[in-house]
């Protein structure tokens, strides 16, 4: 239509341009390769190339704890992902499923957890943040973990507070009758009971500790004497020490003597005792000699019967 | 000076003829086990006389045992009947009764032949125990024995049992044993007899009683055999209070407990028996002639 409208103008423009077509259909293919090396710089390609990992998450049976759709998914403070969506099986129990960055795979194993935190601790939109585990390799067809609800601080807060109640409070009760026995105790003490009352409101125990602090003097006082009698002792046993060091050397030598002496003690016994026994038969003997007068006596090995009394 | 035959050598030949009498033996090995046995057993003697039981015993067991070594039954029965007699001597009447089993098994190893000294120690044994039956039994089968001493002691053995017992009839037999004795008596069957008349007349005629065990007493007293002396005091004491003479009685108690105490080496207690009441000096006096009470229990 243009152009023929062009051959139908028989008026010569007032500005005439070369190669207008031309330069536009340039323009025209340079704005499209731009676009196109913007998309591939915003790696918008990279991401169609590179699916997301599908992970499925497990929810407690204490519901999502604040997880909704589009919910943030972190792996070592990181952004890693979001939630997909979040489903109830026919059994009851909840998951969500999760696109994960494809670089996070390495490190999401069979034995990782996912924690459901809050992004302020006890306030703001509660995330997944996924636990590094060491384990077998998830299989990425059908990866599955659990999920359990990060510990609530405020929980543990009234916990430990309850606990410091629980243990304060005997403390507090025995301390407030501890007080009263004490405050009983000054009370009586400031009456004059007992004998720290009487120290207080009565001096005769201080008198009668002057009496006795007096005879402990008379005492020291006598034993003054025979502390220097014990010093004159002990000068004497000194001396007796000296003597006995100075025979120590001889000690060996006399030992020697001794056991030299004494070596022959057992036998001598044994030939005293035997010529003893001969010598006793033999007065038994000479007993017995007609000619003094004795008569034959026979000796017995036994004990006379008469011995064994009833 | 003229020095006669009579007065001066008379006495040096004398001596001389004595010392050429005792001729030198030459030792043989055997001569010196036999001394050495009989040196145990002189040794255990003259301790048994002083009243050491204990070096005694000693004595007794090493000739024992030297007469295991030796083989010797005689030798055996002598020794084991020595060292029962000391034990019972120092009221262990349950080790004494153990010796004579081990003596018993030992000679009849060797030789089999009656043993009338180990069962009258056994007899003494049963009797001090309290086991008066068995002790009866034993007493009643040495009176036929021609030993007078073994057959005295059995029948004084026999009586004192069957007293215990109330058996008159045994009682009657032992004094009937004791008075087939050949007269006079010596001092310790009269003490014997009298203490077993005293005994079976304590009943019918306490006041004849107290003579025969007064005179038992004294009799055991003249022998020093004082154990004996002070069961004749401990009857003469029970058949003085029957017939009512408490305060006598007391005396007599206090004398026997005395006594006991000495001989029990209880020395300690001696100076507080005046103060003691009669019931107590019983128990002390008594404890003499029954053996502990751990004794009995270990024989049961």
């Amino acid at each position: 239509m243009m152009f023929q409208f062009r051959l139908k103008q028989k008026v010569k423009p007032l500005i005439a341009l070369r190669y207008v077509d031309e330069w536009v259909g340039f323009l025209v293919f340079l704005s499209i390769a731009i676009c196109i090396g913007a998309v591939i710089e915003a790696g918008v390609l990279r991401d169609w190339l590179t699916p997301p990992a599908r992970l499925r998450v497990i929810l407690p049976s204490s519901g999502v704890g604040g997880l909704t759709v589009g919910g943030d998914v972190q792996f070592m403070g990181a952004h890693v992902g979001n939630i997909r969506s979040i489903k109830i099986n026919p059994s009851g129990s909840m998951y969500a499923i999760v696109d994960l960055d494809p670089q996070t795979k390495p490190f999401v194993r069979r034995d990782s957890i996912a924690l459901i935190r809050r992004q302020f601790i006890v306030a703001g939109a509660s995330y997944l943040e996924l636990i590094r585990g060491h384990g077998k390799p998830m299989n990425w067809s059908y990866a599955v973990i659990t999920a359990k609800q990060a510990p609530d601080p405020t929980k543990e807060i009234i916990a430990t507070l309850e606990s410091i109640k629980a243990e304060v409070m005997p403390v507090l009760a025995s301390a407030r009758h501890m007080m009263a026995q004490l405050d009983s105790t000054i009370t009586n003490m400031h009456e004059g009971k007992g004998t720290v009352g009487q120290l207080m409101t009565s001096d005769k125990l201080i008198r009668q500790a002057e009496q006795v602090m007096a005879s402990l003097n008379d005492v020291i006082n006598r034993i003054k004497p025979i502390e220097e009698q014990a010093s004159g002792v002990m000068e004497n046993v000194k001396a007796v020490s000296g003597d006995v060091r100075k025979t120590t050397p001889h000690l060996p030598k006399i030992a020697h003597n001794v056991e030299v002496s004494t070596g022959d003690l057992p036998a001598l016994l044994t030939q005293a005792q035997v010529s003893l026994y001969e010598l006793q038969k033999l007065i038994a003997q000479l007993r017995g000699l007609w000619f003094l007068g004795g008569q034959k006596s026979v000796s017995h090995n036994r004990l006379s019967p008469a011995e064994i009394q009833p | 000076m003229r020095v006669t035959f009579r007065n001066s050598y008379f006495p040096v030949v004398v001596v001389l003829l004595a010392l050429s009498a005792c001729g030198e033996k030459k030792a043989s090995p055997t001569l010196y086990k036999g001394l050495m046995w009989e040196q145990f057993i002189t040794a255990g003697h003259d301790s048994f006389m002083l009243g050491r039981y204990e070096t005694a015993q000693t004595q007794y067991r090493k000739a024992f045992n030297l007469a295991l070594l030796h083989d010797s039954a005689s030798g055996l029965e002598e020794a084991g009947y020595n060292l029962a007699v000391t034990q019972l001597a120092e009221n262990r009447p349950q080790q004494a009764l153990k010796t004579i089993q081990t003596t018993r098994k030992a000679v009849l190893l060797r030789k089999n032949k009656p043993l009338p000294y180990l069962l009258l120690v056994e007899a003494a044994a049963y009797d001090r125990l309290g086991y008066n039956e068995k002790a009866e039994h034993c007493a009643e089968d040495l009176l036929k024995i021609q030993d007078i001493d073994i057959a005295a002691r059995a029948a004084l053995i026999l009586g004192v049992s069957a007293d215990q017992l109330g058996d008159e009839f045994r009682l009657k037999r032992a004094i009937a044993r004791l008075d087939q004795l050949k007269k006079p008596l010596s001092p310790t069957h009269l003490a014997d007899w009298n203490e077993l008349r005293a005994r079976l007349l304590k009943k019918d005629n306490p006041a004849q009683a107290i003579v025969f065990a007064e005179q038992a007493a004294q009799l055991r007293q003249q022998a020093g055999a004082y154990r004996d002396m002070v069961r004749a005091l401990i009857l003469e004491a029970r058949i003085t209070e029957m017939m009512g003479l408490h305060d006598k009685a007391h005396r007599l108690w206090l004398r026997a407990a005395q006594s006991a105490c000495v001989i029990s080496g209880k020395l300690e207690t001696i100076n507080k028996l005046e103060t003691m009441d009669t019931a107590t000096l019983i128990r002390i006096a008594s404890s003499i002639t029954e053996p502990e009470l751990s004794q009995t229990q270990a024989l049961h």
